[in-house]
């Protein structure tokens, strides 16, 4: 298949996914409300709530939704491409943990009850601390290892100040809260959620998209690459900064949710073959499509309360892994 | 006896100056959390109750669990509350921040509950929110009820309180700067924890308890159910030990999940429970 023909494919899904996601919640409202709801200029309606229910709080959710998914898909892709190697995953860089550390701390401290964006900031300056930190102790020449031993590092380091803010924390609540958000939710985010995830996530997206053609030749090699003219510390940067943009963006505002980005590109490599560019957009589209259908299933799945996004993409993702890697099997 | 007949004569007065409020007010309200519910159930007719959380009716917790029963539960969920019909929404300073600043947006009045660490504290926020939830009158009733209560219990307080180590299933207990402390002070004891200097949340190991034996063990959520690993403290040979050969009083923890009300309460419980001083030793 190729890569368009894939990307339309998904594209498809994606849209009818979106639609279904937007049917979606506790309040009772029958087809024509929810038009009535998202286009009340057409469609007029005497019940203020629809437009609030349909506009302020199924809509910032699904496009979060895609946001987050496309972000966590095309980095997953594009770090497995730079690093060479197919466990990679967003979260390798360290950037998760440090987007969570900083959200984490924006709960600890009680910002996040005074003032709703204190949240998605406080994530999206760990992760921008974060990324600094890599860059800098690692240096633009590091070799693929260095980076890897780098981001555990920092995500070890990260992990162990989270759980110490746990530890400390003041209030049972506020380790309830925190221990939640880090599983990963998109319920109840506001326009302003999306508005501020969207510019970042956009930025790294693109950054990662340029980087297809220095992927494409890293497969030959180092050296190889090096002799085709592509500057690979420059290349390191460029998908690392991207990277850590979009992924930093999306968990500051997500939290974290894991396995997206580590399956989409190999759900999909094998149909579009292994050149890492072939793989970028269609990961993109499908992370999208993963997170939005693992958010329909938080939603359908009855539970005493809402079952938590990164829960649900691991409980997802698993099997689909586990069939790969048997299929992988039987084809060695 | 005296005691619980004033707290009766407290709950009808407060159920009689209900319907004057009802009329004055029809703002649907909601709680996100169980000091909230407690609250709602305390200070307003069921009419006015949007929606309650899941806690409300469970009686292990909530004081007030009886009257949450045929009211809306709801998960602390924007669009639901919206739905409800929400005019006001009550949550904790900690949990649901989501939830709560978009409902914010969407122009419901969002009241958050901080715990409170003392009883005038608590008193205080009582007359607040109650003043926010168009319940003035009500909360001011309750809080005078409550202090006068409290009055007539601190004048019974012992000269010479006996020693007391609280404790939950998980060997937490509470020292100096917590609502339990001031239960236990209020109510006629000395906190063992607060006494070797601790405060907040913390454990009261079992080598303090050893070496500071307490006249009394007072337990709460000894009783709950499913909190396995939580409860290994409790099953430990040496603590199970010391509590058999001392009184050991279980208090009921719907009286002191909140601190708010209904900590009197609580604090009536432990002052009826009182076990005179005397020095103990195993």
């Amino acid at each position: 298949m190729t890569e368009r023909r894939l990307s339309l494919l998904l594209l498809l899904a994606l849209l009818a996914l979106t639609g279904w996601a937007l049917t979606l919640g506790t309040a009772p409202l029958t087809p024509s409300m929810m038009v009535a709801g998202l286009l009340p200029d057409l469609f007029p309606h005497d019940d203020p709530r629809l437009a609030m229910v349909m506009q302020e709080i199924r809509l910032p959710r699904v496009l979060l939704g895609l946001v987050v998914g496309a972000a966590l898909g095309l980095a997953g892709a594009a770090l497995q491409g730079l690093l060479r190697n197919p466990l990679a995953e967003p979260s390798i860089i360290g950037t998760s943990a440090c987007a969570s550390l900083g959200a984490v701390l924006a709960f600890y401290y009680g910002l996040a009850a005074d003032f709703s964006l204190a949240l998605p900031l406080a994530g999206i300056s760990g992760a921008a601390l974060g990324t600094l930190l890599l860059l800098a102790l690692a240096g633009p020449a590091a070799s693929t290892l260095t980076l890897i031993l780098t981001g555990v590092a920092l995500s070890s380091m990260a992990g162990a100040l989270t759980s110490l803010a746990l530890n400390l924390s003041p209030s049972p609540y506020a380790v309830t809260e925190i221990v939640m958000w880090m599983m990963g939710s998109l319920k109840d985010r506001s326009m302003d959620d999306v508005l501020l995830a969207s510019p970042f996530v956009l930025a790294g997206c693109l950054l990662l998209l340029r980087a297809g053609r220095g992927l494409d030749a890293l497969t030959l090699g180092e050296e190889a690459a090096a002799s085709l003219g592509i500057a690979l510390p420059r290349l390191r940067v460029q998908v690392i900064a991207g990277a850590a943009l979009a992924v930093g963006a999306a968990v500051a505002t997500a939290g974290s949710v894991g396995f997206v980005g580590l399956i989409i590109p190999h759900l999909l490599r094998p149909l579009v073959g292994h050149r890492p560019s072939a793989v970028l957009l269609p990961s993109a589209l499908g992370g999208a499509a993963l997170l939005t259908a693992a958010d329909i299933a938080v939603r359908l799945i009855p539970a005493r309360s809402e079952l938590m996004l990164g829960v649900v993409t691991a409980i997802i993702g698993t099997p689909f892994f586990c069939t790969l890697i048997l299929k992988a099997r039987r084809q060695a | 006896m005296i005691l619980r007949r004033a707290m009766g004569m407290a709950l009808v007065g407060t159920m009689l100056s209900l319907p004057a409020q009802a009329q004055e007010d029809t703002r649907r309200v909601a709680s996100t959390a169980l000091c909230g519910d407690q609250l709602l159930l305390t200070l307003l007719p069921p009419a006015r109750i949007a929606a309650l959380s899941a806690q409300a009716v469970d009686p292990g917790l909530s004081d007030a669990a009886a009257r949450a029963q045929g009211l809306p539960v709801l998960p602390a969920d924007a669009e639901g509350f919206l739905w409800a019909g929400a005019d006001i929404v009550v949550g904790s300073d900690r949990g649901d921040s989501q939830t709560l600043s978009l409902l914010r947006r969407l122009g419901v009045t969002v009241v958050r509950m901080p715990p409170t660490n003392s009883f005038a504290d608590a008193m205080e926020q009582l007359r607040s929110v109650s003043t926010v939830l168009g319940a003035a009158e009500v909360g001011q009733a309750l809080a005078s009820d409550n202090e006068q209560q409290l009055a007539r219990l601190l004048a019974e307080r012992p000269t010479d309180p006996p020693l007391a180590a609280y404790y939950r299933p998980d060997g937490g207990s509470s020292g100096q700067g917590t609502f339990m402390n001031e239960a236990l002070t209020l109510g006629g004891y000395r906190n063992l924890a607060a006494e070797v200097g601790q405060s907040g949340w913390g454990r009261l190991d079992l080598e303090t308890l050893v070496l500071h034996p307490p006249t009394a063990l007072i337990t709460a959520y000894f009783d709950r159910p499913g909190w396995s690993l939580r409860h290994k403290f409790s099953h430990h040979p040496l603590f199970r030990r010391l509590a058999a050969s001392r009184p050991t009083i279980a208090l009921p923890g719907s009286l002191v999940a909140c601190s708010g009300w209904p900590l009197i309460k609580g604090i009536a419980f432990l002052a009826a429970a009182r076990p005179p001083a005397g020095d103990h030793h195993d």
